[in-house]
C-alpha cells in the first residue's frame, strides 16, 4: 500500500513538473509502467493542468448576506420577545394552559403527609394570696331623702303587738355565767 | 472590534457567535463565503442560484443551532462536511426526482449546457461535461482539491480518511477524466507505443 502511494505521490510529481520529453529513461520507464503510454502521461497532464485553472467565477449574493443578518438579528430576539410574538389558535392556548396548571398543581401538592411537630411546653402557675388591706364587714349606706319627699305622720303611736304565735325568747343564764358576771361586777376584772 | 476579529482563529469566532457576537458571524461569512458559493456550484450542477440558496441555508444552519459546532474540530473542515451532507440530501432528492419525471415520460437532462461556457475551447467544455457526470464522492473530492484548492491533509480531516487515501483517490480521479477525454489526447499515441 505505501509503494502504490509512493508511485502516485512520485507520478503527479513528475505530472507536475515534467512533459513526457523531459522525462529521464529511467522516469520514462516508470510512467510506461504506471500510465501505459506517453499519450496518457500527455492526456492526464493535460487535464491536471485545466482542473488547476478550472474555477467558477461565482460571488456570493449581497442579498444573501443581507438575509442572513436579518435572520441572525431575529435570533437574537429574548426568547420572551418572541414567546409573546407567538399566535396561537385559542383551542392551543387553551390546551396548554389546562396542561400547565395540571402540572402545577402536580408540582404544588405535597407528596408526603405533613408531619405535625408538637411541643409540650409545661407552665408552673403560682398562685399568691393577696390579703386584701380593707375589709368590708358591712357597708352601711345612708340614703338621704329630702323632707318634701316624706310623708311625715303628724302623729303616730306606738304599738305594741304581742303575737302569740311568736315564740317568747328567753335568754337564761346558767350559774357558772351567774358567777363570772358576780365576780366582774365585784373584782372589775 | 470588527477589525480585531480578523486576527482570531475560525473557532474562536464560532465560540464568540455562540456567545452571542453578531461581528464573529460576520467575519465568518467573509472567510468562507466565496469559498462555500463555489463548492456548491460545482457540486450542483453548475446551477448558480442553487448555489446561492444553498449558501444561505448553510449559514442559516449555523445561525439557528450554533451549538451543533464540536469545538474539537476545525470549523473549516466541519463546515465543508455540513455542505457536503447537504449535497448529498439534493443528490437524493434529484435521483427521486428524475425518476418520478421518468415515470411519467417527462425527458430528464442531467447536463446543463446553457451553464457552460461557450467561450472556452471545445476541450475544456468536455472537461465541464465530464465533471458534471461525476458521481457526488468524486465530486465532493474535486471540489475540495481543485475549486477551493484545500490542502490535502484538510481534505483528509474533511473526509475522515488518511491523506495517502486522498492522494489516491485524487490520482484516480484525474485518470478517470483522463480516460472520458481520450479522444482530445494531444499528441499521437502511436509515437510513444512501448516496443
Amino acid at each position: 500500500m505505501e509503494d502504490h502511494i509512493k508511485n502516485i505521490t512520485r507520478l503527479e510529481r513528475l505530472l507536475e513538473s515534467k512533459d513526457f520529453d523531459s522525462l529521464t529513461p529511467e522516469e520514462r520507464q516508470f510512467v510506461l509502467s504506471e500510465l501505459g503510454s506517453a499519450a496518457q502521461y500527455a492526456l492526464m497532464k493535460k487535464v491536471g493542468q485545466a482542473l488547476v485553472s478550472e474555477k467558477a467565477g461565482l460571488l456570493p449574493d449581497p442579498l444573501v448576506h443581507q438575509k442572513l443578518k436579518e435572520a441572525l438579528h431575529l435570533q437574537r430576539q429574548t426568547i420572551w420577545r418572541r414567546i409573546v410574538s407567538i399566535q396561537l389558535p385559542a383551542y392551543v392556548a387553551v390546551l396548554l394552559m389546562t396542561i400547565s396548571a395540571a402540572v402545577m398543581s402536580m408540582v404544588v401538592r405535597p407528596s408526603k403527609p405533613s408531619v405535625i411537630v408538637s411541643r409540650v411546653v409545661k407552665t408552673d402557675t403560682l398562685f399568691v394570696p393577696v390579703k386584701p388591706d380593707t375589709v368590708f364587714v358591712e357597708r352601711v349606706v345612708i340614703k338621704y331623702v329630702p323632707a318634701k319627699d316624706r310623708e311625715i305622720e303628724p302623729y303616730s303611736v306606738a304599738k305594741t303587738n304581742f303575737d302569740s304565735t311568736d315564740p317568747v325568747v328567753t335568754e337564761s343564764v346558767n350559774m357558772k355565767e351567774k358567777e363570772e358576771l358576780d365576780n366582774l361586777l365585784v373584782t372589775g376584772s | 472590534m470588527f477589525f480585531n476579529h480578523r486576527k482570531k482563529a475560525d473557532e474562536e469566532l464560532m465560540r464568540l457567535m455562540q456567545a452571542g457576537n453578531n461581528s464573529a458571524f460576520t467575519e465568518l461569512y467573509r472567510r468562507y463565503s466565496e469559498k462555500i458559493v463555489r463548492y456548491f456550484y460545482r457540486m450542483l450542477w453548475k446551477d448558480k442560484a442553487k448555489a446561492q440558496d444553498f449558501l444561505h441555508d448553510l449559514f442559516m444552519r449555523i445561525i439557528e443551532n450554533p451549538s451543533r459546532f464540536n469545538a474539537e474540530r476545525k470549523f473549516s473542515t466541519w463546515l465543508y462536511s455540513v455542505a457536503h451532507n447537504m449535497c448529498k440530501n439534493e443528490y437524493r432528492r434529484k435521483t427521486f426526482r428524475d425518476a418520478v419525471h421518468q415515470h411519467k415520460g417527462l425527458d430528464v437532462i442531467h447536463e446543463r449546457i446553457d451553464e457552460i461556457d461557450l467561450s472556452k475551447d471545445e476541450f475544456n467544455d468536455a472537461l465541464d461535461r465530464a465533471i458534471l457526470e461525476l458521481d457526488v464522492e468524486d465530486k465532493n473530492l474535486y471540489a475540495l482539491r481543485f475549486e477551493l484548492e484545500l490542502p490535502l491533509d484538510e481534505i483528509a480531516l474533511a473526509l475522515e480518511c488518511p491523506v495517502g487515501t486522498v492522494k489516491s483517490r485524487i490520482f484516480y480521479l484525474k485518470k478517470k477524466l483522463a480516460t472520458q477525454l481520450e479522444e482530445y489526447n494531444p499528441i499521437n499515441e502511436t509515437a510513444w507505443k512501448i516496443i
